[in-house]
């Protein structure tokens, strides 16, 4: 992005010295799929920072006041299309929520993992296999249906959602330590943290996110690729070439061959259903710090540089 | 490439550490407003970072000292953020504003700290207000937010009532009934429970009243039926329990309802048959062929059953009748009101005890009561007050009790706030008038006097009423032409004022006020009362009302807005500014009637707008209903009509506002613009806000 704004320009003449700072003036240099018109309204809502915390703060309010919004105002592509080139309805996503806040206010110790795990596998048993043996819905359905209510009001505020596809995923849930392998695919850090999280996987189709603006807002734009006007400013984003239908999150546990690199798009918010819960477990990982970041952020660019027409990617804005 | 198990723990986190024991404020604000450097962490929620910070292994020795800093930062970032004025809230973002205000709130019920949620708790009202005008369906909810945050660190059952009140606000099937239900039940679930009490049985008693209310007010609907059953249906996965425990649990919650009418309907309807187990259908027809009213049997061990009435009135009759107030009536009193209160506070239904309350105190205050005995009923009072806020008779009786033990001066603030919030309500504001009148307050009276002719101009209001000397005439001479009404409203206006006037005023008046809690309402009532009195007062230089008290409450207050409203103090700019008031608190009732009330002219409120405020708002349905009484179907109108001809049509407030009320047959309904628009500016009066302190 070339910033016309003075002050936006100087700050992003120099490279600043810390690399938490230096890792997102990259991703804003990075960027190529913001819309004009978009970027002008970005501009004029950072109201001319002094310094690279004033341009972070303005930024975390423009993304809370702007784009957690009931669908995404990301301008990667033009509006009105609900379904992005190359996305098919019937392809499934995967979502990782971390829901030790759910547990903590809604189950207040009464239960935990071992339950909704229970409630989870009730509800996919065959209704002829039920205890009663009539397909009529399990009281513990309306427990994870309860508990999934609380969950979409925890992120009631309409923010874009990041999905990865589950075909690149392939037998995930079957893995006792899913956790671990789509965080680190997904460059999902915050999870990361040096102590015991719990997290919980979801996987629906392209259709159940189309399905829920088809009455309401059927020319919403609903699936586009991510911007880095869409979260708050962050090192372990990465912005993708402009010719990407996608984007690439930062692999935390690259391979040489870069076939770790994953494809992400955001969504408009969707409610979650019970049917959308498949697994739910802990990861405990120590943090990633800043240096180890960067080291990740380069392996990553030249993942990207290796992708048709990007071998020069980035030049401009990463020493 | 190493592997991510073998990095070196804790470095983000203990940088943050220090910051927080350096600089909590700064650092606290750094985390909500996203300014501070997360690097890894700028993802995390701000609860679950502080939470993940609070728990690493390497701050274990820091982390009381953590918890304290945080602890006083989170609630110090929220007072300052409240006080921020509407303008600057919108110039800021409103959802940018609402979203960091929610995250501080989710920090509250995320981490275990004990000085923020009491301190939330002390001035619950406050809060209330400004969280319940940040808010939109399905989307950020502050109020929401915050009831979490509230059910999370209860410590006793005080917040109960809470929970019911929004199972009963939810029963009125509004934009937010689903959430503001599963809050309350999770708020009921949470309560905790030393005596054992059971927690299953305060959620099913409060989704029985649910159902019961929905069947009241005719908005049950099959979604509110389906998420009743779904709701039966998690509590019984949450709490396992044999079923004869269930078919306890739910005879408790049924037989709790027979204080409300159609309290048979819940179980006669399909409410409870296809969300209970077969085991618990006895239960349903039991209940279906119960009294409202049962003996009241001294060997229960529970209060489950309402004391018989027949108690009440032999208890009335001898009081009524005695010169004097002895032991024994007092001891009758006494124990008819604790067994009552005994039932409340079991069944969480105290229509009936705050109406004994008011019964027995009003008639015990008259018996020139002991010390001892007022601190009784102003306590008695007080918890009648804090279950019922929206009662008249309680306000009444409180400024009553106020004014027998001399404290004249608040006992006139509260009779200001009564006013204000039954603007519907011609008594209370004779009272007032009459109260200013014994005090000597004349040329506020009579200003007083001249507001409310204009709001009740049926001739209810007689002039002589401001003659204290006159008061020894009969109430029928003071009142020509004779109104049987009227005559009664007189004679007990006057009779009370006169009594509490002339009452001994030996008791020190601190007593009742001991309590710092009443003694710092009484303080807000007593700022809130100048306001008011700016409200009905004259322009200055007409009646001094003391310069001094005319200091505006706070500069985000509603109640500011609508004085400055009525008082013409904003008619250059108003519209902007009440224009950057709804941006800045698109939720708030009071506003919306403001900007409605704007806009009458000849042809009333804007139909439209007035649609969308009716449906977003069905709470308010006792306002609503008369303020788009021009817009009702004709059925309805005369539905309504028929029941407001027995409340006289608010004291003739209604015939001032549609002259054709009192036309039979009339299919007219045209209003008329100016009362139309003092009864909307009163109404916005009466509910900006109107959260209470907790007493």
């Amino acid at each position: 992005m070339d910033f016309a704004d003075t002050v936006l320009s100087g700050l992003m003449a120099t490279v600043p010295a810390d690399a938490v700072d230096a890792a997102e003036r990259a991703n804003l240099c990075l960027e190529q799929r913001v819309a004009p018109p978009r970027q002008a309204t970005y501009e004029a809502r950072m109201n001319r920072p002094a310094e690279w915390r004033g341009w972070r703060a303005a930024h975390h309010r423009y993304v809370q006041q702007d784009v957690r919004r009931r669908h995404p105002l990301s301008a990667a592509f033009d509006a009105g299309d609900a379904l992005r080139p190359h996305i098919e309805a019937n392809q499934e996503l995967y979502r990782v929520e971390r829901i030790d806040a759910l547990l903590n206010h809604y189950a207040a110790g009464a239960f935990g993992v071992g339950q909704i795990r229970r409630w989870i596998s009730n509800r996919d048993a065959e209704p002829t296999a039920r205890p009663t043996g009539v397909p009529a819905p399990l009281p513990t359905d309306a427990a994870l249906a309860d508990l999934t209510r609380f969950l979409n009001r925890q992120f009631a505020d309409g923010r874009p959602r990041f999905v990865a596809f589950a075909a690149e995923f392939p037998d995930l849930e079957r893995h006792a330590d899913w956790p671990q392998v789509i965080c680190e695919r997904c460059g999902l850090a915050h999870h990361f943290t040096g102590t015991t999280v719990t997290l919980a996987l979801f996987r629906y189709s392209v259709q159940d996110v189309l399905d829920a603006y088809t009455e309401t807002e059927p020319n919403a734009t609903v699936f586009a690729a991510p911007t880095v006007l869409d979260l708050p400013m962050s090192n372990v984003y990465f912005s993708a070439p402009k010719l990407s239908n996608v984007g690439h999150a930062v692999g935390l546990a690259p391979r040489s061959d870069c076939t770790h690199l994953a494809a992400e798009l955001i969504h408009a918010r969707m409610e979650y259903r019970p049917e959308h819960w498949v697994a739910v477990g802990t990861l405990s990982r120590a943090e990633l710090l800043p240096g180890h970041i960067s080291q990740l952020r380069d392996t990553h660019l030249q993942c990207l540089r290796r992708t048709p027409g990007n071998a020069d990617y980035g030049s401009d804005c990463v020493a | 490439m190493a592997s991510t198990e073998d990095r070196q723990p804790s470095h983000i986190f203990a940088g943050w550490a220090v910051a927080l024991l350096s600089n909590a404020s700064a650092t606290v604000s750094d985390i909500l407003e996203g300014r501070g450097t997360r690097g890894a962490m700028q993802f995390a929620q701000p609860g679950d970072f502080l939470a993940d910070l609070l728990a690493q292994p390497s701050l274990r020795t820091r982390r009381d000292a953590l918890l304290e800093v945080i602890d006083g930062a989170l609630f110090e970032w929220m007072e300052a953020r409240i006080a921020w004025p509407p303008d600057r809230v919108a110039g800021f973002g409103t959802r940018a504003y609402v979203a960091q205000f929610s995250d501080a709130l989710a920090a509250v019920a995320r981490l275990p700290l004990s000085s923020s949620p009491m301190r939330l708790l002390d001035d619950v009202g406050t809060w209330d207000d400004r969280f319940r005008s940040m808010r939109w369906p399905d989307d950020i909810d502050l109020l929401r937010q915050f009831d979490i945050a509230l059910a999370q660190h209860q410590c006793d059952e005080r917040l109960a009532s809470r929970w019911f009140a929004s199972c009963e606000e939810a029963a009125w099937a509004g934009p937010y009934w689903r959430d503001g239900l599963a809050t309350a039940l999770l708020g009921l679930r949470k309560i905790p429970d030393p005596s054992a009490t059971h927690p299953e049985r305060l959620v099913a008693t409060a989704l029985a009243r649910f159902a019961a209310l929905s069947s009241q007010r005719k908005t049950d609907s099959p979604e509110m039926r389906a998420e009743f059953r779904h709701h039966v249906d998690t509590l019984a996965v949450l709490y396992p329990r044999h079923h004869s425990r269930w078919q306890e649990t739910w005879a408790s919650a049924l037989a709790s309802l027979r204080g409300f009418r159609h309290h048979r309907s819940v179980a006669q309807d399909d409410w409870l048959r296809p969300a209970l187990p077969r085991q618990c259908f006895p239960v349903i027809d039991t209940a279906r062929n119960v009294p409202a009213r049962m003996n009241w049997r001294r060997a229960d061990r529970r209060p489950t059953h309402l004391p018989p009435s027949a108690e009440l009135d032999a208890v009335i009759l001898g009081l009524d009748a005695a010169q004097a107030l002895d032991d024994a009536l007092w001891r009758n009193a006494q124990g008819l009101l604790s067994r009552h209160w005994a039932y409340a506070s079991y069944t969480h239904h105290s229509h009936y005890a705050v109406r004994t309350t008011h019964n027995l105190c009003d008639r015990l205050l008259r018996k020139h009561p002991s010390q001892d005995q007022l601190g009784e009923i102003h306590s008695w009072t007080l918890q009648a007050l804090r279950a019922e806020r929206g009662n008249a008779y309680v306000w009444d009786l409180w400024a009553k009790v106020l004014a027998a033990a001399g404290a004249h001066e608040s006992a006139l603030d509260v009779r200001w706030e009564a006013v204000r919030r039954f603007p519907d309500n011609l008594v209370t504001r004779m009272t007032m008038i009459v109260a200013l009148a014994s005090y000597g307050r004349h040329e506020l009276a009579e200003h007083l006097f001249r507001e409310t002719a204009l709001d009740f101009p049926n001739e209810v209001i007689e002039p002589r009423l401001l003659q204290a000397q006159r008061w020894t005439e009969s109430a029928s001479e003071l009142s020509d032409p004779p109104h049987e009404t009227l005559v009664g409203q007189l004679r007990s206006v006057i009779a009370d004022e006169r009594f509490v006037y002339q009452l001994n005023r030996a008791y020190p008046s601190v007593a009742l006020q001991r309590e710092p809690q009443v003694h710092s309402v009484l303080e807000s009532l007593s700022n809130r009362a100048a306001l008011l009195q700016r409200y009905f007062a004259p322009p200055p230089g007409e009646v001094s009302v003391g310069s001094e008290r005319l200091e505006p409450e706070s500069p985000t207050s509603e109640l500011e807005l609508v004085v400055a409203c009525r008082t013409g103090q904003w008619s250059q700019t108003g519209d902007e500014i009440l224009e950057s008031w709804r941006n800045a608190r698109p939720a708030s009732y009071s506003l919306r009637l403001l900007a409605l009330s704007r806009g009458i002219n000849g042809d009333g409120p804007d139909q439209e707008e007035f649609a969308g405020m009716q449906s977003a708002f069905p709470q308010h349905h006792h306002w609503n209903q008369w303020l788009g009484y021009a817009f009702s179907a004709p059925n309805e109108r005369t539905k309504l009509r028929q029941e407001a001809r027995d409340q006289d049509f608010w004291g003739g407030r209604l015939s001032a506002v549609y002259p054709s009320l009192e036309v039979p047959y009339s299919r007219s309904a045209e209003p008329q613009p100016e009362p139309l628009r003092r009864l909307f500016e009163d109404v916005a009066l009466a509910n900006a806000d109107a959260g209470f302190p907790r007493l």
